[in-house]
């Protein structure tokens, strides 16, 4: 089965700006997926180091990255990803009205897509 | 409470930019610029156009100065004039609240509204019951006459359709004193003798109206001056982050703060005076006790005529200023919590012990300007190498549970039992916890005195306690689970 992997930055910055709040969002995906999501608080991802402060918090749903996360653009992501999980594999083709989530260029995964 | 949301980000940014810019040695010459340079590039136009929300940012900016924010009568005065002020020592503002009412919406005053779901029925029951004659038909629809309508809600309960809505004024709904007045074009203004600064209208106002008067700048002044600043760290604030407290005054530490202390030590200390007081008052036929240390409280003591049940113990935070006071009269003490009332507190001076009078706080940051405050100065709080709690107050858990409803009941209780242990016979009381100062609560508050039999009350102004305030960064229930873990640190 696959798993959607949600990283969730709990850098100074992604937590004041917001990542406080995401946090309690973990506890709704966990209610809705169960297994099929596996989330993990990380230290700094470096994306605020980019001169990118204001956009934070940011928040990795397998290797897209969401900028400005918000519970709502998260459990999106996380269903949009679940999507592909399951569909075939053509998930990049999809990516419209990605929810509040900005994209920034982030030192790992190059382009995000642009919510 | 959780309160995810543009404003929030907003001033927090804000904060931050001051912050940078107060480090890099900037902070005079490119205050100005800030609503520009915030405002270039992907802004999403808020107001009507980009120059009335620089407009506003300008206004933001103010408060954040400490300055009232209600007028733009000095629009033409650089930012940078106020800063200087600021930094030259002015004298901060009393009352640490105003409206900006450039961004107070004014919010209509009648507040039940007819929508397109009205269907024009033939029953009319929204017609008939007015008591005051206020609803007619406009065409096919009910129209409410906001000049009639005394905002009873007869029309809204009778209508079968639910199209009867009530629309309310997110500020007076929330403030449970009636501070809050209506100009005639229906901005707000608040009654600062009536305004207990819960903070509630804050969190409320969508527009962001209701400002705090901050002392961000007045820190980060001395810091730059380099005084000796002592960080004052009330519990609520230890566990805004989810990492161990020791973590936390480590990068207070790194973020320049020459000491950091528990105010939960003070806080132990402030029980025990409460237990001997309340053993005293009892003794004297004094029934009622209530606790002193939350602010808001002692202000909505005064109003409610039950100022002389209040403990005269001093608040934790008044204590701990004293004592690093009294350690070296020189240090600039600030509190770091996340209450607004407590700048309030910070103003006054207070007698001390052999005659004469000091002031003990110097300053106030709330726990949202600290952690924005951190994120501009790129310090990871996860990375910090724990500090040894026991060098920095060595606070018992009950001291440290002060910051939760039931907590400094739960602590004087105590503070009580070790005093039995002496061989005293300990009085017998009831015990009342108020959890947050509301307009439900307030009725019951202002009856306190007439209590049968004895009586020992909690009160806090905000829901679930201090970790519940208006200037947190973490969800109060969040903040709750991880005060359990700091309760039970123990030395490194």
């Amino acid at each position: 089965m696959n798993q959607v992997h949600v990283t969730i930055c709990t850098g100074t910055a992604c937590y004041v700006m917001g990542g406080a709040d995401l946090l309690g969002a973990v506890d709704i995906l966990l209610e809705k997926y169960g297994g099929r999501v596996v989330c993990e608080g990380s230290t700094c991802l470096g994306y605020c180091k980019l001169g990118k402060q204001h956009k934070a918090p940011f928040v990795k749903v397998n290797d897209r990255l969401l900028a400005q996360a918000t519970v709502e653009s998260l459990e999106k992501a996380v269903e949009e990803a679940l999507g592909a999980a399951a569909g075939d594999g053509q998930a990049d083709a999809d990516r419209s009205g990605a929810g509040k989530g900005e994209g920034v260029p982030g030192p790992a995964c190059g382009e995000a897509d642009n919510g | 409470m959780a309160r995810e949301n543009n404003l929030v980000r907003l001033k927090r940014r804000l904060i931050s930019e001051l912050t940078s810019l107060s480090f890099e040695g900037r902070l005079l010459d490119d205050i100005d610029a800030l609503p520009y340079e915030i405002t270039s590039g992907d802004w999403e136009t808020i107001q009507c156009c980009i120059h009335h929300d620089r407009a506003h940012l300008r206004l933001r900016l103010l408060s954040l100065l400490g300055f009232p924010a209600e007028g733009l009568s000095d629009a033409e005065r650089p930012l940078k004039a106020y800063a200087r002020e600021v930094l030259e020592g002015r004298k901060p503002d009393d009352f640490p609240l105003s409206i900006m009412t450039e961004a107070c919406n004014g919010c209509v005053k009648s507040r039940y509204v007819v929508t397109d779901a009205c269907q024009g029925c033939v029953a009319r029951p929204c017609k008939v019951n007015c008591p005051k004659g206020a609803v007619s038909m406009v065409g096919e629809k009910a129209h409410i006459d906001p000049e009639l309508c005394v905002n009873c809600g007869l029309c809204e309960r009778s209508c079968a359709f639910h199209a009867i809505i009530k629309v309310p004024v997110p500020c007076e709904e929330v403030c449970p004193v009636g501070a809050i007045q209506k100009r005639e074009d229906g901005t707000a203004v608040i009654d600062e003798s009536k305004c207990i600064l819960c903070g509630r209208c804050m969190t409320a106002c969508p527009f962001g109206a209701p400002v705090e008067k901050s002392d961000v700048v007045r820190v980060l002044g001395a810091l730059g001056e380099g005084r000796h600043v002592v960080a004052l760290v009330a519990p609520a604030a230890m566990v805004q982050f989810p990492f161990p407290a020791g973590k936390f005054v480590a990068a207070l530490q790194r973020f320049g703060f020459a000491e950091v202390v528990e105010v939960a030590a003070a806080a132990d200390r402030v029980a025990e005076h409460d237990a001997g007081e309340l053993v005293e008052a009892l003794k004297e036929g004094r029934t009622t006790l209530a606790t002193s240390c939350c602010p808001s409280w002692v202000r909505a003591s005064e109003g409610l005529g039950q100022k002389d049940v209040l403990s005269s113990a001093p608040s934790p935070m008044i204590l701990a200023g004293i004592e690093a006071k009294q350690a070296d009269p020189e240090a600039f003490t600030v509190f770091i919590g996340p209450c607004l009332a407590k700048r309030w507190e910070a103003r006054r001076s207070v007698e001390i012990e052999g005659g004469g009078t000091i002031q003990p706080i110097d300053a106030v940051l709330t726990s949202e300007e600290m952690g924005a405050m951190l994120m501009a100065a790129s310090i990871q709080v996860s990375e910090e190498q724990a500090e040894d709690l026991a060098r920095h107050g060595n606070a018992s858990a009950f001291g440290r549970g002060f910051a939760v409803s039931e907590g400094v009941a739960k602590a004087v209780v105590h503070a009580l039992a070790s005093k039995a242990g002496d061989g005293r016979a300990l009085p017998s009381f009831s015990t009342k916890v108020v959890s947050g100062i509301t307009k439900e609560t307030v009725p019951a508050l202002a009856k306190l005195k007439e209590h049968e039999g004895n009586l020992l009350v909690e009160v806090m102004a905000c829901e679930g306690g201090c970790v519940n305030g208006p200037c947190v960064l973490t969800a109060g229930k969040t903040a709750s689970a991880l005060l359990e873990r700091y309760k039970a640190a123990k030395p490194a």
